[in-house]
């Protein structure tokens, strides 16, 4: 990595010589090594503040006694440096410090929400002198709500500035901030009501006391010591949080990041923070629901029953390669290999598809297996990066807690970041360079890229100034790409083509030794969905009764529009909205004999399901998940009354209805048959995989050099009178943990067709007003201007139920017609 | 000593004293044409403004410049005394800039009145010492932070920098020399915490007026991170008669180690309240007696604070002290921005505590808890003493309070605001008794529960 490596100084500490880093203050050397020095506002993620004077501690530096005592918050260490943290001035000092903590505190512990995980508390009983002696009248004001998520109880505050800083310093919303001076500070927040918070619960996390509380968990969910605390992993994005899901009397009680620093540092988005309430909302399918003539809900006994009869006959009918079975990435690993087994040895088809990101035709070659199965490196390994370079790809919307940890460090000087996509994103704010190009650009753009640096081929002029910086990419590079990938029309050519920059980089940029690509993938278990669909191309062992797929996503989809297809079994995965070629989703539904779903809830798809299975949430369902840097990270069942079967459960009993044996007795039974074929993944049960997660390393296809094409594909522009149609992730959409979890009813979403106001101006339109788009106004929307939004482009949720952006999009890029829709809007 | 012209000031006649001399021997030179035809950098020399400054300009070199402020030992005028010169010197050499010059005029001490008075009655001195200080080290750019409340200094002052600007004084060749020189005037909005220099630097660039960490010192680290060196307007003031009369005119008056002259502003039980010019080391007594009248009739002397409200004060066996930085510090406070607060025996030390703390109370930022906490604790007992619920423990609780402040606030704010505190429950102990006894007495004679409780 680029980083030097960490010098280490030796100090004394209590008398004892110790070796501790050079670059970290003494508070978090002393504590790592075990002594215990008190501090509020210092924090691993802020700079030193040196606010709440518990730290202070004894130093002689030089050979000489420091005349005050220091904070050691904000000490570098020295060779010979000499620290007391027992010394009676120390402890006296102490003592003195969280007096005035205390004084002003109300000390109402037994109905804080933050009682047995409060720092003050626990520093008052280890450092405390356990008498008060203040007789005055304490500082009170009433409490305030910061944001929908978060309610500030003043009176608890001890002015820490923890909150405030992360504002400023870390997220960077400034959405808190100090008011007033002195004794009489107090927190306000600057909430924007139109703005959706993102980061803003990681204050919870940080406020030492119970001053900032979730509003989901305060008051109603118990008290810390009664949680019961099961690892998982959210479900959001690749990076794959670590969180603990806590669980009270059997009903989730909140999340809390159970920060990891190699994945997401506890940086967690809220999103995922507040996204719990699905798990148990009335919504949730717990029958089965079977339409024939009309629809009935049945046990899920006698809806697996109807599923295999159907299923059944049609295989007996028509024989092999007459199902088709997809799935989406939100499932488990050892599932998908449950479910391959299921295609093979039940459905005996090979028409199956597992997993998002290959929405192309045919299954990935060897090339696009090397591409992302050798060549990343991991999260850290970005962050320590010389260069980072973001393509195709908003980190805010798609890997938070990435983005943000990137954002930071380019802020700090860390690194350089340089970010090319189809409209401004968030983390422009501290990059180098920032340059856009039409959505649907992306292979043009990086061939281009490679041209100029290989000095072959066409050069659009564009790309100058981003080769130029990449000729000196220092140390290493990481490139970092994401959804623009996936939503091209063939997702290998383009990360094939990043595979050819990758090499391009190596090549121009003399002093750096390694350069990296690291898709960022569509869903929590992409790269686990990809490795069990593919693993007959990474991997000599073999699988009895199981086949290679023939095809991707569209394959299988165009089978069925086709009519070689009788029927389509689908988990979890609502393609009629997410797959872009609605018409051919549309067409496939309608061309076949039946339609199974299984999922937790009802969506778009389901709604067409001849049989829709109930299927447990991640929260129900034990299994591994594989994350971008290929981390195997295990998720285990929330301590929860409501029991939802498991992908196994169903496919079982499917196959059971069909009267074939179960495709795998359990779980452990499934991890010791993927595990023969890909070592290096778990086996038997959980228990060893570490909380951390696993390195994992795919052994894809090797390669000789990448045959890189240097054609550039026609440069991408919208008609006059129509814009490109740019479908966005965005944070907050329709997923299902944000839909069916209520505390998100009140967070703004962004289901509006953003315009940038030149062309909101062309078109006459303002904020609110709403535009129809297509021809025949497939989607009607409210207009938000937006100055980040690509000048002759329209971005619009690529996640929206009420208006999918797939009635449009079809092929990127699509130009569309917008008109302004007269009577609507403005209300 | 050496004995100056008499001089005239607020009506007090003195041969001691060495005249005004970084000032005008006149008051009130404001505007550009007076001040270049009638301005004197010393009370001997001849008339005739910026011709420091056109020197430097013209002929001296900036290690030079920091030479000759060492060799006239300018001491920081704003309340530490730190050398001038020296903290110059501290600028990185080779910093591709930009660099700054911040002058303070944020005069928030209570008991502190002279920085107005070069604002407003000699305001090109500041301008001109200000181009000669940002040549010693480099910079191009002076910002005046002047507290918001002095609208008259304000405005002279503006006046004042416009006046330069067109005489081609300030702008981008000041007498021809390629050096572009600016000068922003920058206002305060009122907090005394702003007067410390980190704080004031982070107010000038629009954020909240909070101390920063030191390191990074400001002259490597300041505004918008560059080199900056921060200093008090009679510090930039004092420099340009070096230049004129030269550094040993400085060295022949006051003492060794604090040479030179500075501006007192007494204030207090004096017949006669008023801002003098001294050479350091006249004596404290000379001082409230000589210049400024004296104690009323009949008063005996009962403390005198030195420095400003943030230092000790001293009984009246001091009062023969030299008022130098090492004489004061020896006799047990300090000489602080020599705001001398005068108290007679007619005044109650816990009244005056009372003041003092609620002016800490109210000033402290905020920001570290000791003096967050502590200032508004002290005001609170010194409300409750004064109320009659006093006892005696309150004082060992004062001391305590006191101790966890001082040396342990993050600025030195917190020690100003435990420092007079300290010294009067040490010091005038007796005052607080009087009100405990009071207490006492009253407990006894009505059985009062609640008293007994405070
Ligand atoms: C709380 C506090 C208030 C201060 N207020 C002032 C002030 O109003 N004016 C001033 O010149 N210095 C003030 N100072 C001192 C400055 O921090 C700084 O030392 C001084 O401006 C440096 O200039 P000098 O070296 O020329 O004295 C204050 C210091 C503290 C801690
Ligand atoms: S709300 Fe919490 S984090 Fe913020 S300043 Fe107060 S105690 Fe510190
Ligand atoms: S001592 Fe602390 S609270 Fe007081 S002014 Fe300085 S930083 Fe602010
Ligand atoms: S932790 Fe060091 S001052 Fe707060």
């Amino acid at each position: 990595m680029a980083r030097k490596p960490i010098e280490y100084v030796e100090i004394e500490i209590d008398g004892q010589a110790v070796k501790v880093p050079a670059n970290q203050v003494v508070l978090w050397s002393a504590r790592e090594l075990g002594y215990d020095i008190p501090h509020f506002c210092a924090h691993r993620w802020l700079v030193p503040y040196g606010a709440c004077r518990m730290c202070l501690v004894k130093v002689e530096a030089g050979g000489r006694m420091m005349p005050k005592l220091q904070t050691s918050c904000s000490l570098m260490p020295a060779e010979g440096m000499k620290i007391w943290t027992k010394d009676p001035e120390v402890i006296q000092a102490r003592r003195e410090q969280l007096e005035f903590h205390l004084l002003n505190h109300p000390l109402e512990c037994p109905v804080c929400d933050k009682g047995g995980e409060c720092m003050l508390q626990d520093q008052t009983r280890d450092h405390g002198m356990g008498e008060g002696r203040f007789r005055e009248q304490k500082r009170i004001r009433p409490d305030a709500s910061m944001n929908p998520y978060i309610r500030l109880n003043y009176k608890r505050c001890i002015h820490c500035k923890r909150c405030v800083n992360y504002a400023s310093d870390i997220d960077g919303s400034y959405f808190l901030q100090f008011v007033d001076r002195g004794a009489e500070t107090y927190i306000e927040s600057f909430d924007d009501p139109a703005a959706a918070p993102r980061f803003s619960g990681n204050v919870i996390d940080m406020c030492p006391v119970g001053a900032l509380t979730a509003k989901s968990y305060r008051f109603t969910m118990g008290r810390p010591w009664e949680q019961e605390l099961k690892p998982s992993i959210g479900a959001l994005d690749s990076v794959g949080a670590n969180i603990w899901l806590n669980a009270r009397l059997g009903d989730v009680a909140r999340i809390v990041p159970r920060d990891n620093p190699t994945v997401e540092n506890g940086m967690l988005d809220d999103a995922t923070r507040f996204g719990w309430e699905f798990i148990e909302d009335p919504r949730r399918l717990t029958r089965a629901l079977v339409r024939g003539e009309e629809e009935t809900r049945v046990s899920r006994l006698a809806g697996e029953t109807e599923a295999g009869r159907i299923l059944g006959r049609i295989v007996n009918e028509h024989g092999p390669g007459s199902v088709g079975l997809l799935a989406g990435a939100g499932l488990n690993t050892e599932e998908y290999l449950a479910l391959k087994l299921f295609a093979g040895r039940v459905l005996n088809t090979s028409y199956y598809n597992l997993g998002d990101c290959m929405s192309s035709i045919e299954v990935p070659d060897d090339a696009t297996l090397a591409t992302v199965g050798s060549g990343f490196t991991t999260i850290e390994g970005i962050l320590n990066a010389a260069t980072v370079l973001t393509l195709g790809c908003d980190l805010f919307e798609e890997a938070p807690s990435l983005g943000l940890r990137l954002d930071i460090a380019a802020r700090r000087g860390l690194l350089r970041l340089l970010n090319a996509r189809s409209q401004q994103s968030g983390i422009d704010r501290f990059a180098e360079l920032s340059l856009d190009y039409p959505f649907g650009g992306l292979l043009r753009f990086v061939r281009g890229l490679t041209n100029a640096l290989t000095g072959q081929g066409e050069v659009p002029p564009e790309v100058t100034p981003l080769a130029e910086r990449l000729r000196q990419a220092g140390e290493d590079c990481a490139i970092v790409c994401g959804d623009e990938v996936w939503l091209s029309e063939d997702p290998p050519t383009v990360l094939k083509a990043l595979a050819a920059l990758r090499e391009a980089i190596a090549q121009a940029s003399p002093d750096t030794k390694a350069v990296y690509l690291n898709p960022v993938y569509k869903s929590v278990n992409s790269a686990g969905a990809l490795l069990v669909n593919c693993f007959e191309r990474l991997t000599d062992g073999r699988l009895e009764g199981v086949t290679a797929p023939v095809g991707c996503l569209g394959k299988v989809l165009e089978a069925a529009a086709a009519g070689k297809l009788k029927a389509l079994v689908i988990f979890d995965k609502d393609v009629l909205v997410r797959y872009q070629h609605r018409d051919v989703v549309e067409k496939a539904l309608k061309n076949v004999e039946a339609v199974i779903y299984c999922g937790a809830f009802p969506n778009a798809t389901s709604e067409r399901a001849h049989v829709h299975l109930p299927l447990g949430t991640w929260a129900h369902r034990e299994g591994f998940v594989i994350n971008l840097e290929w981390r195997v990270q295990k998720r285990l069942v929330a301590s929860i009354d409501s029991v939802a079967p498991s992908v196994l459960d169903v496919v079982n009993g499917i196959a059971a209805a069909m009267g074939q044996s179960p495709v795998a007795a359990d779980l452990p039974a499934l991890r010791a048959q993927l595990a023969r074929v890909i070592p290096g993944l778990p086996t038997n049960t959980l228990d060893d995989l570490p909380d951390q997660g696993l390195p994992f390393s795919p052994k894809p296809p090797a390669l000789d050099r990448l045959k890189a094409s240097t054609d550039l594909p026609a440069e991408v522009a919208a008609p006059d009178g129509q814009l490109l149609l740019t479908p966005k992730r965005f944070l907050y959409n329709d997923r299902e943990e944000i839909r069916f979890s209520r505390v998100f009813d009140k967070i703004p979403k962004p289901f509006y067709a953003f315009l940038n106001p030149a062309d909101a101006a062309k078109l006459g339109v303002s904020d609110g007003e709403w535009i129809g788009l297509g021809g025949g106004h497939e989607l009607e929307l409210p207009v938000q201007l937006a100055a980040w939004v690509r000048p002759g482009s329209v971005v619009v949720n690529d996640y929206y139920l009420a208006q999918p952006a797939n009635r449009l999009a079809g092929a990127a890029p699509a130009a569309v017609a917008v008109k302004k829709l007269a009577g609507v809007g403005k209300d | 000593m050496a004995k100056g012209n008499p001089i005239l000031q607020n009506g007090v006649i003195s041969e001691w004293i060495t005249p005004v001399t970084t000032l005008n021997n006149e008051l009130g030179i404001r505007s550009l044409a007076d001040y270049k035809a009638k301005a004197r950098y010393i009370p001997e020399g001849s008339p005739g403004g910026y011709r420091s400054a056109e020197k430097v300009y013209k002929d001296i070199d900036a290690e030079t410049i920091i030479e000759q402020v060492k060799a006239a030992g300018i001491r920081g005028k704003g309340g530490a005394g730190f050398p001038a010169g020296l903290k110059w010197s501290f600028v990185p050499k080779n910093h591709p800039g930009p660099k700054y010059l911040a002058i303070n005029a944020d005069e928030g001490e209570p008991g502190t009145f002279k920085d107005r008075f070069i604002l407003e009655d000699c305001p090109h001195r500041l301008i001109e010492g200000a181009m000669i200080a940002c040549k010693a080290f480099g910079a191009h750019d002076a910002f005046c932070y002047i507290r918001g409340e002095f609208y008259d200094a304000i405005a002279i002052l503006d006046r004042a920098v416009k006046e330069a600007y067109a005489a081609g004084i300030l702008g981008d060749k000041p007498f021809g020399v390629d050096y572009p020189m600016h000068f922003t005037v920058h206002t305060g909005a009122g907090a005394y915490i702003c007067g410390e220099e980190t704080s004031m630097l982070s107010s000038i660039m629009g954020e909240r007026g909070h101390p920063r960490m030191k390191p990074p010192f400001p002259a490597v680290e300041g505004l918008w991170r560059k080199p900056t060196i921060i200093n008090n307007v009679e510090t930039i003031a004092t420099v340009p008669a070096v230049f004129d009369a030269g550094p040993d005119w400085f060295t022949r008056r006051g003492t060794e180690k604090s040479p030179g002259i500075k501006l007192v502003s007494v204030s207090g039980c004096v017949r006669n309240p008023g801002w003098w010019e001294v050479e350091y080391g006249v004596p404290i007594s000379t001082i409230i007696d000589e210049l400024a009248g004296g104690l009323k009739p009949g008063r005996k002397l009962k403390a005198v604070i030195p420095g400003g409200s943030s230092c000790p004060l001293l009984q009246p066996a001091f009062a023969d002290t030299p008022f130098d930085y090492e004489s004061v510090m020896k006799a047990g406070s300090m000489l602080g921005s020599a705001a001398m607060i005068v108290l007679d025996d007619t005044v109650d030390i816990v009244k005056v505590m009372h003041n003092f703390s609620h002016f800490y109370a109210h000033e402290s930022c905020g920001k570290c808890t000791p003096c967050r906490e502590g200032t508004r604790w002290m005001l609170m007992i010194h409300e409750r003493i004064l109320a009659g619920g006093g006892s005696p423990a309150d004082l060992e609780l004062l001391k305590d309070i006191v101790n966890g402040i001082e040396a342990k606030s993050f600025c030195p704010l917190g020690d100003a605001a435990a420092w007079p505190v300290k010294s009067a429950v040490n010091r005038y102990a007796e005052d607080y008794e009087r009100y405990f006894k009071a207490a006492q007495a009253e407990i006894e004679s009505t059985g009062n529960p609640l008293a007994e409780a405070g």
